[in-house]
């Protein structure tokens, strides 16, 4: 039996593997192709609109367009190297999330916008590569590591936006300790996340023989 | 192993703070003066922003996966009619669009044809009052060629539809196909039939106009090039039913590694990518006992 007829046989299982995976939507949005924006709605619309909500329901249809904005503008600078699909894109709503929630609580034009900082801008160049798959699990992982008053502090701020002083007065803690519990917190599980990657390739390192 | 000692606790704990986007006015300050400062380089303090950023998209994921809500349909739409011109206006005004390139393979194709046509009948252009006529439309159709090929030299669209040898790293050659060809694909390495040791993944970036294209492997076992090596095999049913070989290669390293893929064939339209273990040197037929991964193109 030749390859392809034997690999063609699979192929259907193996399909069904592979449109579970992310359908590369940004890389056609890049491209100019507009048929991707629909895709791109079903895959990840669930996502950010269920952020808009949590962050800000009065105006969540505007925090959502104004992020899907930014998706179509930034698509271009997607790299699978450095981050899934669906990570690239809660990074973009964040960043319009804390954007708007600055401008909503008046917070002085001082303060660093995430946009207005281009040296520290999350540009995909600065990023090492990473094996993105299973990226939520490994999260999830990490953040079992951490006590349970670090991770409901992260879940506050980074899920529901609310803020320090909300989380302080939710949680009956200072709010010098929900800063640090959330700042340590985020470099906590990233080392964690990061770790886990480099103990896998020194695991695999030597290894010479096949099935 | 990552190393963070060069980077002190409290800048490290304000980049984490613009990531969850908590500074204050005086530690804003503070970033600021840290970025222009002799002490550290923009480009640790960068890679470290970026990567608390992606840290914290990742556990936004996570948090929400459990708890996601439908978007409303009517929003939806909204956003849906919003798009085309946000997308347009990011792609610019691009000579280098499906639609010129379309325009340009008919072109060609109508001068293959006319070419195959007048081979077949055994005829010489000019020869008979016929190949007149068809003289003149392969004329045109070359003169055409000629006219958006001397507009392309000067925009590079025109890529060769042919196996070229790329001079760049795999590295290089991956970043410039990912930002530049328009008709990339990229997709994932999942697991074939067959079991390896531990989890390789990774993911294969392929440019049929130019006929080039990487494959990324992590975690993928090192193998002895004596006792054998890993092939790359296309599966292109428009060509036909034999999988083009895309060349041999090893993996030396553990960790991640670049592979640039060299297709013996034309490749037109291919379906999936995969990886078989085989004698050294390769072989013309596998018969596909060892086939580790494989990755479908959507």
């Amino acid at each position: 039996m030749s390859i392809a007829t034997a690999t063609l046989e699979n192929w259907s299982v193996h399909r069904s593997f592979a449109m579970k995976q992310e359908k590369q939507v940004l890389l056609r949005i890049a491209s100019g192709d507009q048929s991707a924006v629909e895709d791109c709605l079903d895959q990840y619309g669930g996502l950010v609109w269920s952020l808009c909500r949590r962050w800000n329901s009065d105006d969540a249809d505007d925090a959502a367009q104004e992020i899907f904005v930014q998706i179509w503008q930034q698509a271009k600078r997607y790299d699978p190297n450095v981050a899934s699909e669906a990570t690239f894109i809660s990074m973009i709503a964040r960043r319009r999330l804390i954007d708007r929630s600055r401008r909503r609580n008046a917070i002085s034009s001082a303060v660093l916008s995430m946009d207005s900082f281009d040296e520290l801008e999350s540009q995909s160049e600065a990023l090492d590569s990473v094996d993105t798959a299973d990226e939520v699990g490994k999260a999830k992982r990490c953040l079992q590591r951490l006590t349970e008053v670090q991770q409901k502090v992260l879940e506050l701020s980074i899920f529901h936006g609310v803020s320090h002083s909300g989380i302080s007065d939710q949680l009956s803690l200072p709010i010098g300790s929900v800063k640090s519990f959330a700042r340590r917190g985020l470099i906590q599980v990233r080392d964690c996340m990061q770790s886990k990657d480099d103990v896998l390739r020194t695991a695999l390192t030597g290894e010479g023989t096949h099935e | 192993m990552s190393d963070r000692a060069d980077m002190p606790v409290p800048v490290a704990e304000l980049l984490a703070g613009r990531a969850l986007g908590d500074l204050t006015d005086a530690e804003s300050s503070k970033v600021q003066s840290a970025s222009k400062s002799n002490l550290y380089a923009k480009a640790e303090l960068a890679k470290e922003a970026a990567e608390l950023d992606r840290t914290a998209g990742i556990l936004m994921r996570a948090f929400a996966e459990d708890d996601l809500e439908g978007m409303p349909a009517d929003l939806r739409k909204q956003i849906c009619d919003e798009a085309a011109s946000v997308i347009e206006a990011a792609s610019g005004d691009d000579l280098n669009t499906p639609s010129v390139r379309d325009r340009l393979q008919s072109v060609i194709e109508a001068r293959e044809e006319d070419a195959v046509r007048l081979a077949s009948a055994g005829i010489e252009p000019g020869g008979t009052p016929s190949a007149d006529r068809v003289t003149r439309r392969e004329w045109i159709a070359w003169a055409s060629v000629a006219a958006i090929a001397l507009i392309a030299v000067g925009f590079n669209f025109l890529k060769p539809v042919q196996t070229f040898v790329s001079t760049d790293t795999p590295q290089k050659l991956r970043l410039r196909l990912l930002s530049s060809a328009d008709d990339v694909i990229v997709t994932q390495w999942g697991p074939g039939k067959t079991k390896l040791p531990g989890t390789a993944s990774g993911d294969v970036v392929w440019s049929t106009s130019s006929q080039q294209g990487v494959m990324r492997f992590v975690g993928l076992p090192i193998n002895d090039p004596s006792i054998d090596q890993y092939q790359l095999w296309i599966i292109d049913p428009s060509r036909d039913d034999e999988p083009v070989d895309g060349g041999v290669f090893d993996i030396a390293t553990g960790g991640e590694s670049l592979v640039a893929i060299d297709a013996k064939l034309n490749v037109i339209d291919p379906v999936a990518f995969a990886i078989t273990i085989e004698q050294p040197g390769g072989v013309v037929v596998s018969t596909q006992e060892r086939l580790p991964l494989l990755a479908s193109v959507n």
